[in-house]
């Protein structure tokens, strides 16, 4: 036997045995793979979210079946993610054997990711707001809604309330863990819809050019000249305040990012590729779905990630403004609407829901800087 | 150019004339009876008639809309509110929103360019590292908060400056009043935060695009001293994307800053568009919304023109 071949084989008893402990528990595999890093990560992931699991189902702030909605929503959500952990623990010490170095562009832009330290604390904050907003009820160490009538407008610590209480007495770290509900679901609805009529319009506008493509242009030009927060209260006013309102509102105004697109799908669909693409006789459509929308994918990921922070804010403003939520229902603007009226008596009522407002923000807009960093090789050469 | 410049002007009305059938249906749209809100409660049907007869809302629905046009142009539509012509109240707002928008502008111009400027040529450096996060954190943050922030840190805790309101005003100006400067530092820094954030990172990156490129070399190799390679020759070239945010952050203060006017209290034409709305003053939103995006759509024009000044190579034909 050749000293390769043996090499080979004790590699392989190495690896079954890393198979099977990634198998027992998250990211024993890569502990045995001398990578700790991640190791402790999976690990340590896997484990908060069972325990969360658990203490939701003893303490009933959980459900399978029956209960609350969103108990229901939780529960089944800390198992999928609980099985995702199992898998991508699996799936990547699989991928360390198999040893691709170089991998396709999204594999590469991965690996840039992971060490774009900007990059991943921004992710961190979305995924830590998101995990929040998604587990709240079990996070949050009160009801939003419950008002302690001993303990109205208390302090940080008093009461035992974290961040102290509202006018109603009720607690406003939970009001805050619920409220990102709202930012989030409003925020990212409204930001689902610029993006899929939004990229929809791009790329039917930059690809078909003509009568299409110049319509769109005006139909933006008249959106670009009333200001947002306008536009927005406008249409509030006339059609009433309310969630499935604001998103359309957002949503309507934020076709914008269909300029984007569209400079972009002009640029790409001069490029050669597209002409070789065109000369095995694809259709338009095959062009258009196969080739130029993957090319322009980046840019699109990119501005959807700057667009939810800008939306977020957005919602805040017309919540703050009276024209969003309506009350009792928690939402940042909101809170910090009623905290205007105490301002020289309870400065927590005004400065967390703040907090919460910027973290997030600031998280959504760093993962976004990171992935422009990350995708875009051309801009990243410019330090953008 | 001219002929450039004409054909602007011809766009702008017609996206002007859009806008304003645009708002004039969806006030149509609104629930409510203008001639009611007018009239007050108890009033009796013959003056209730008398109203809509004098704003011509018993006519078709394009007469009315002409009406309305009509009289915004010759001055004679009145607020429902405030029983008086809206130009008028406008007029009285306007210089309460200028004088906000125009030093907010300022102040976010002054301190953007050069901090971009700086953490552009020192790329990486800590002075980069504390300005391009400090510029992540201002476009993150909601300026009705900063203003929040503001009035906390400075007026109720500090009780340097006061809370809320314009102060005094000379010529109808406040900056010109020592109380009135008093009342505007708090909208101005908080209006001028997410501007001065926008306006470094634009500066920024425009910045570092231009110090790549081959003639900044040629021009260091000559032996230029660095402060006349950045400012006579990189600056200059990445001045133009620069340009175009400050010119349309001027376009903006014609809309008056909505949410820092609410917050402060600050009676300028963001305020009055909210309470107009709150009031379901129809002939006030229909004129402010106009002026709002006729200060937007002319910044772009004038932006652009200023485009072909300020670089040759770009002609417009």
């Amino acid at each position: 036997m050749t000293e390769e071949a043996k090499l080979q084989r004790k590699r392989k008893k190495l690896s079954r045995l890393t198979f099977i402990l990634s198998l027992i528990f998250p990211g024993l595999g890569h502990f045995n793979e001398r990578k700790v890093k991640a190791g402790i990560l999976l690990s340590s992931f896997a484990t908060v979210q069972i325990v969360v699991l658990i203490v939701g189902l003893f303490n009933n702030r959980m459900a399978w079946f029956g209960g609350a909605l969103d108990h229901v929503i939780a529960t089944w959500a800390s198992v999928l993610f609980i099985l995702s952990f199992w898998v991508l623990s699996y799936v990547g010490i699989r991928r360390s054997f198999l040893k691709q170095e170089s991998g396709g562009y999204w594999t590469r832009a991965a690996r840039g990711f992971m060490r774009h330290k900007k990059g991943l604390v921004g992710a961190f904050i979305v995924v830590l707001v998101v995990w929040g907003a998604l587990f709240a009820p079990i996070v949050a160490p009160y009801k939003p809604l419950k008002m302690d009538l001993m303990h109205t407008v208390t302090g940080p610590g008093g009461g035992g309330h974290p961040l102290g209480t509202d006018n109603f007495g009720r607690d406003i770290l939970s009001r805050i863990i619920y409220g990102s509900r709202v930012a989030l679901g409003v925020g990212g609805g409204a930001t689902l819809l610029n993006m899929v009529f939004g990229g929809l319009l791009g790329l039917l506008g930059g690809y078909y050019k003509g009568i299409i493509d110049s319509s769109l242009m005006r139909f933006l030009e008249v959106l670009n000249s009333i200001p947002y927060i306008i536009f927005a209260l406008l249409i509030l006013s006339v059609f009433g305040a309310g969630v499935m309102q604001i998103i359309i509102v957002l949503g309507i105004y934020g076709l914008q990012a269909a300029r984007i697109i569209r400079s972009e799908v002009l640029s790409v669909r001069e490029e050669d590729y597209i002409m070789a693409c065109e000369a095995t006789g694809a259709g338009d459509f095959r062009k258009l779905f196969n080739h130029i929308f993957p090319n322009s994918m980046a840019s699109l990921l990119v501005v959807t990630t700057m667009r939810i922070g800008i939306n977020i804010i957005v919602v805040a403003g017309l919540s703050f403004l009276g024209f969003g939520v309506k009350p009792p229902t928690p939402s940042w603007g909101a809170m910090l609407q009623s905290a205007q009226s105490y301002m020289t008596v309870a400065w927590w009522m005004a400065v967390f829901p703040g907090l919460a407002i910027v973290l997030t923000v600031f998280g959504f807009n760093l993962l976004g800087d990171s992935l422009r960093d990350v995708l875009d090789p051309k801009m990243s050469a410019s330090g953008r | 150019m001219t002929s450039y410049i004409i054909r602007r002007i011809g766009q702008i009305v017609l996206v002007l004339f859009v806008v304003s059938v645009l708002i004039f249906s969806l006030l149509q749209l609104a629930p409510g009876d203008p001639a009611t809100v007018l009239a007050g409660p108890g009033t009796s049907l013959e003056e209730l008639e008398a109203i809509r007869q004098d704003l011509g809302l018993n006519k078709p629905i394009h007469m009315q809309y002409l009406t309305f046009v009509k009289k915004l142009f010759n001055g004679t539509l009145k607020s429902y509110a405030y029983k008086q012509p809206v130009i008028s109240i406008i007029a009285e707002r306007f210089p309460a929103s200028l004088e906000l928008g125009l030093f907010a502008v300022i102040l976010a111009t002054i301190v953007s360019i050069p901090a971009g400027i700086i953490s552009a040529i020192w790329q990486d450096s800590p002075a980069d590292y504390t300005v391009t996060t400090v510029a992540l954190l201002g476009i993150s943050t909601p300026v009705f908060w900063t203003a929040l922030m503001l009035m906390l840190l400075l007026s109720i805790q500090l009780d340097a400056l006061p809370v809320s309101g314009r102060g005094a005003t000379l010529w109808g100006f406040s900056i010109f009043t020592l109380d009135g400067l008093r009342h505007i530092v708090i909208p101005m820094l908080a209006l001028s935060s997410v501007q001065m954030a926008m306006n470094t990172r634009l500066t920024r990156s425009s910045m570092l695009e231009v110090l790549r490129e081959d003639y900044i070399t040629t021009a260091r190799s000559k032996g230029l001293k660095e402060s006349v390679v950045i400012l006579g020759h990189a600056f200059r070239n990445a001045v133009l994307p620069v340009m175009t945010n400050v010119g349309m952050m001027v376009g903006t203060i014609v809309a008056g800053a909505v949410l820092t006017e609410t917050t402060t209290a600050w009676p300028g034409l963001g305020r009055l568009m909210i309470s107009s709305i709150n009031r379901r003053d129809f002939a006030v939103i229909f004129a402010l919304t106009l002026l709002m995006s006729f200060g937007y759509v002319l910044s772009y024009l004038i932006v652009d023109i200023l485009y072909a000044y300020a670089d040759p190579r770009i002609t417009y034909d």
